[in-house]
């Protein structure tokens, strides 16, 4: 190898070398400026890779973070609204104990007064909103989630109509973990547990065999159709006899005792299931019979038989209808009639077996009502529409007492979910600032620049780039000129 | 006395001082070899029994060079400009895929932030509209990046154009200066076209890989990528070609073959045009092909705030209608399986049926005829721009998000019970039911009365529909799904089917014909939202009802941000960019590596070669003084003889 070294030798070298320590210094310089010590992924390959993961992820945290924000606000205004409800309910419960204990009928009106006012807080409380979305709508979030209107039929309760979504609303903070913020009403202000019906009033007719599904509450109106008399009496049904009849009953049931007094078939008399004896002559077309329980029969005279003296058989059907009349089902005096509600479609199972006389029946359906019917029932009866008697009274509102029990339970289960929820997403929200501090941190290390350390590199490249320059200027000046000089 | 003798020594020691000037004034001269003038004694002369010396002469000017190491040097310029032009090309493709702000990876995250946002607020809708805003945004720079590898493959295309017409111009120079050196070297050996030649083939090393076959009398070959090539009459030339397949090769000129070239830069420009660069691009329209067709997927099977659909039309067309679809050109590959339409009614009772899809035996036509067979809708296809579209009667609407059916086809019940099916159907897989009631009787009041719900893999459930059932009351079939049994009567053997769905499209099909689709476009250049979307934000569909709430559409997003989709199922899309960056960063850093590696070789070699050729004006100084002290000798001896022969005169005077 031959050593020769020439100026050119040299002088390229200090150019090589001032530019690389010139490239290092200005690359020191953008780190310790920008704060960064990775700018382009040539940098460091893997190192960049793990920057982009992490920069990622952190966006991604603070996306579940936000998500975790807005849940926990439309939950913690859930939340607080429920434990109103339910605040409301035990206040309903107290006023219907209170409605039992009460003699007089002004102080049940003040109370049904309050529930009325309580029944009215919570159909407000149904329709709580956030930021313009109705919070128990379920999915269907622009749409109120009830619409209360009256009774569809007489002796019925409020009507109820549930407008929002079969499906929750949810919010998903990441793929893997969702929480539901848009409830379904009907899943809070409503918990069905059927128990057996109850059946008030006088018709006979009683609970039958089958499961039924009407709610709440019903009139069952049990109407009179045709009546009939047995043997040769010539007795006939008389012109008020459809709408004034008021016996009912398979053939036997009730009875008719005629006595031709005459013995010409002009006058006589005739009495109802054995009662006090009416006079009827040729001429009767519409005479009423009362029987000792006060039921009647309108019958017509003009044919009766000459010389009838007996007791005959009565035949008498009718119907029975839960939507006020709209349909009716006739009465075939058996263990279980199913009858429907043509306006909901839902039905009831009724012993018919011992209906003896028409009238309207007050059917209950416990553990149906939600809440807000079980607040206009607590309501109507406090008011005393339905004429029961006191003893019918207290219990129906001790049926009210369990309704509220009951409900009240249920918004507090409700509640204690949501709180759960809450409480979850407070526990994840908190997982999660970890998280992002985690990857901030883990961040800084990977990308931002070790300023200490980078000067002291700059510091070093700085005076390489001097000796470079002193030591070349010291070759350069240094040539045999200056010796032949 | 002989004035000659003193005469050569100056005239010897001129042209040596001249040399030495020459050396000095080209110091700095790039390819530039010193040169050493040897001289050697003049030719005795026979004087009495003696021979007398005659003098000097200059014997020849030898240019100072080493073969082996110009050689080296030469192929180190090759390698050298090869990987600074790669290194150049790939630092730009690292640019492209550098993350940061108005990048697509920031566009990406953005787009499912927003997305993640919405569920949580889905009553805003200028959340609706960022999504968009941000899927525009996804779109444009997914094009944008597309265009940019365009635009780098059209100036690679140039460069590689300029380069070979360069080389081609370099080539045509040496052909003529290798003329003018034959013609020299018959005189003296022309040791400055000598360097001129070694500079220009250094010159042409930087553009191809070249290898020097030196020859005698200063004649030469030259290995050029590769191949032998003669400098002789008339000049090799190159030509770049463009193949049908899009890749650029170089071919001598009027060949048929491809040139392997493996240096320079016209190498490192093919190997980036034809192979880094379309790598990249490719990832670039994976990543905006596979964002495509699973967003749209995942978007066709649910529903916007508008509900379900009158009309709707594809955003994607096949080329040719008539053929299988394997056949017809789709956008994304479509895959045998089912396809479930939802079609509802005014009341809102809804029925979900299934069409079969195979790519491989029916066309779009097929398709569309099988979407017309199902009753209260009608598929139309426009044989001029290969588009479905498909249409409901009206009163009826139709979707594709595979809700159940509420009222089920009850062609084979008697009873006057109406079975109606609700819930959310949560099973992964799809399911078909079929209920079989057992016995006969009535609704909630018939003792015993059951219904057997069997799926299609034979496992059977009994519900109770006798005494203790509350007529429409809910009986949980499992996986989020059940059945109710109105009021009235039911017969012996009583039977309907209904489809379970959780996939409602397991073809493919809806994405690939763009049908409700959030994106349209087939690839990275010409992705972008569909314009339906953009016109209403309403219609992106978030949800499986079209209520404002509902988000469960959203989920199928979200899932999608962490799917592992692209790459053959290895990678998500935000992992498939990172990578994408990492993959360049690793080559660009790698290459910088190999330029360090090579740079440093040809520092070396550069030294090495100036070590032995290189002007050392010190050398060249001291070369000077002793000259001139021969200069001065001689003219010393001049006049001294001049002193002798002036004595001799004054003698004769």
């Amino acid at each position: 190898m031959n050593f020769r070294t020439t100026s050119f030798a040299s002088s390229s070298q200090a150019l090589r070398y001032s530019a690389q320590y010139n490239a290092n210094i200005i690359k020191y310089q953008r780190q310790i400026s920008s704060g960064l010590q990775l700018e382009r992924s040539s940098d460091d390959p893997v190192t960049f890779r793990q920057v982009s993961s992490l920069s990622v992820r952190l966006q991604e945290l603070q996306s579940e973070s936000s998500t975790i924000a807005d849940s926990e606000g439309k939950l913690n205004t859930s939340v607080s609204q429920l434990q109103q409800a339910n605040t409301l309910l035990v206040r309903a419960k107290s006023l219907a104990q209170q409605g039992i204990q009460a003699t007089s009928t002004a102080e049940r009106n003040a109370l049904a007064v309050e529930v009325e006012g309580i029944l009215l807080s919570l159909q407000q409380t149904s329709r709580t909103e956030v930021a313009g979305s109705f919070l128990y709508s379920g999915a269907k979030a622009n749409t109120e989630p009830y619409q209360f209107s009256g009774p569809q039929v007489s002796g019925g309760t409020l009507s109820v109509d549930y407008q929002g979504s079969d499906n929750n609303g949810r919010a998903y903070i990441n793929d893997a973990i969702s929480v539901d913020t848009f409830a379904r009403a009907d899943r809070i202000f409503s918990d069905v547990d059927r128990t057996e019906a109850v059946i008030l009033g006088s018709t006979g007719a009683k609970i039958g065999q089958g499961t039924d599904s009407l709610v709440g509450r019903a009139t069952l109106q049990v109407r009179h159709t045709s009546t009939s008399y047995s043997g040769a009496s010539g007795v006939a049904p008389g012109l008020s006899s459809v709408g004034g009849d008021t016996v009912l009953g398979p053939t036997g049931e009730h009875t008719l005792t005629i006595e031709d007094t005459s013995g010409t078939g002009d006058f006589g008399t005739v009495s109802l299931n054995g009662a006090a004896a009416v006079e009827w002559t040729r001429s009767d077309t519409d005479l009423r019979v009362v029987s000792n329980d006060g039921k009647e029969v309108f019958i017509n005279t003009s044919t009766i038989s000459v010389g009838f003296n007996g007791t005959i058989d009565i035949t008498s059907d009718g119907t029975v209808s839960v939507d006020g009349g709209l349909t009716t089902t006739a009465i075939d005096f058996s263990a279980s009639q199913t009858i429907v509600d043509s306006t909901t479609g839902k039905q009831t199972h009724i012993d018919t077996r011992d209906v003896r006389s028409t009238g309207d029946d007050y059917l209950e359906f416990p553990g149906t009502s939600d809440v807000f019917q079980v607040l206009f029932e607590l309501s109507q009866d406090l008011r005393g529409t339905r004429d029961l008697s006191d003893v019918e009274l207290a219990e129906s509102l001790d049926r009210r007492v369990g309704d509220l029990d009951r409900l009240s339970d249920h918004v507090l289960e409700v509640l204690g979910k949501q709180a759960a929820s809450l409480q979850t997403l407070n526990e994840l929200d908190n997982r999660v600032i970890d998280l992002q501090l985690e990857t901030e941190t883990r961040l800084s290390e990977l990308a931002a620049t070790d300023i200490p350390a980078t000067v002291l590199r700059l510091q070093n490249d700085q005076n390489l780039l001097e000796f470079t320059y002193a030591v070349t200027a010291q070759i350069s000046s240094t040539n045999l000129l200056d010796f032949l000089r | 006395m002989n004035f000659g003798i003193g005469l050569s020594a100056l005239q010897a020691s001129q042209f040596a001082i001249d040399n030495v000037s020459q050396n000095i004034a080209n110091a700095g001269t790039e390819g530039y070899h010193r040169q050493v003038v040897h001289m050697e004694v003049r030719q005795s002369q026979l004087v009495g029994r003696f021979y007398q010396g005659t003098g000097v002469d200059v014997n020849r000017v030898e240019r100072v060079r080493d073969q082996v190491i110009e050689s080296v040097y030469t192929n180190s310029i090759s390698d050298l400009a090869k990987i600074e032009q790669q290194n150049v090309i790939e630092r730009q493709i690292e640019n492209y895929l550098q993350p940061g702000e108005g990048t697509i990876q920031n566009a990406l995250t953005g787009f499912f932030d927003e997305v993640s946002r919405l569920s949580a607020n889905p009553g805003e809708r200028a959340l609706r509209t960022s999504i968009v805003n941000q899927g525009v945004n996804l779109a444009t720079r997914t094009r944008n990046l597309s265009d940019q590898f365009g635009e780098l493959k059209q100036s690679i295309d140039q460069q590689i154009d300029s380069e070979v017409d360069a080389l081609n111009k370099q080539l045509e120079r040496l052909v003529e200066l290798q003329s003018r050196i034959e013609t020299s070297s018959s005189i003296d050996t022309p040791n400055n076209l000598l360097d001129q030649r070694d500079q220009l083939i250094n010159e042409i090393a930087e553009r191809v890989d070249v290898q020097r076959v030196e020859q005698l009398q200063n004649k030469l070959g030259l290995t050029l990528t590769g191949s032998p090539v003669f400098i002789g009459a008339s000049p090799v030339r190159f030509e770049a070609f463009s193949n049908p397949d899009g890749t650029r090769e170089i071919r001598l000129e009027n060949g048929d073959r491809p040139l392997k070239i493996n240096g320079g830069k016209i190498a490192s420009l093919l190997e980036t045009r034809n192979s880094i660069t379309e790598t990249y691009q490719s990832q670039v329209d994976e990543f905006a092909t596979g964002l495509m067709r699973e967003l749209d997927q995942a978007h066709a099977t649910g529903l916007g705030l508008e509900g379900p659909f009158e009309q709707i039309s594809g955003s994607r067309a096949v080329d040719d209608t008539t053929v299988p679809l394997d056949e017809s050109g789709l956008a994304f590959p479509v895959e045998e399986g089912e396809l479930f339409l939802t079609i509802t009614d005014g009341n809102g009772n809804r029925r979900t049926t299934g069409i079969s899809i195979d790519p491989a035996i029916d066309s779009l036509e097929d398709v569309a005829a099988n979407i017309s067979n199902l009753d209260n809708v009608q598929a139309v296809v426009d044989s001029n721009t290969g588009k479905l579209s498909v249409f409901a009667e009206p009163g009826f609407s139709f979707d594709f998000t595979g809700r159940l059916t509420t009222v089920p086809d009850l062609t084979g019940f008697t009873g006057t019970s109406t079975p109606q099916i609700g819930g959310e159907f949560e099973n992964p897989e799809n399911r078909r039911l079929t209920v079989s009631v057992a016995g006969s009787g009535t609704i909630g009041k018939t003792p015993g009365l059951v219904a057997n719900v069997t799926d299609d893999l034979g496992n059977v459930t009994q519900v109770e529909i006798g005494e203790g059932y509350e007529a429409g009351s809910e009986l949980a079939l499992g996986d989020g799904t059940f059945i109710t049994f109105g009021p009235g009567d039911v017969g012996a053997g009583d039977t309907f089917e209904f489809d379970q769905v959780a996939n409602s499209d397991t073809s493919g099909i809806l994405s690939a014909l763009g049908m409700n689709s959030f994106f349209e476009g087939t690839n990275a250049s010409n992705i972008a939202v569909n314009s339906r979307i953009v016109d209403n934000p309403d219609r992106i569909a978030s949800s499986k009802s079209g209520e404002i709430a509902d988000t469960r559409n959203i989920e199928s997003f979200l899932v999608l941000r962490e799917a592992q989709v692209l790459q053959e199922g290895t990678l998500t899309f935000e992992d498939f960019l990172a990578e994408a960056t990492a993959a360049i960063g690793i080559q660009v850093q790698s290459s910088a590596a190999l330029q360090s590696s090579i740079e440093q070789l040809n520092f070396e070699y550069e030294a090495d070669r100036n070590a032995i050729s290189g002007v050392d004006l010190n050398e060249e100084l001291l070369a000077l003084n002793q000259y001139q002290k021969s200069y001065d000798a001689a003219v010393q001896v001049i006049r001294t003889m001049d002193s002798m022969f002036e004595t001799l005169v004054n003698i004769i005077r």
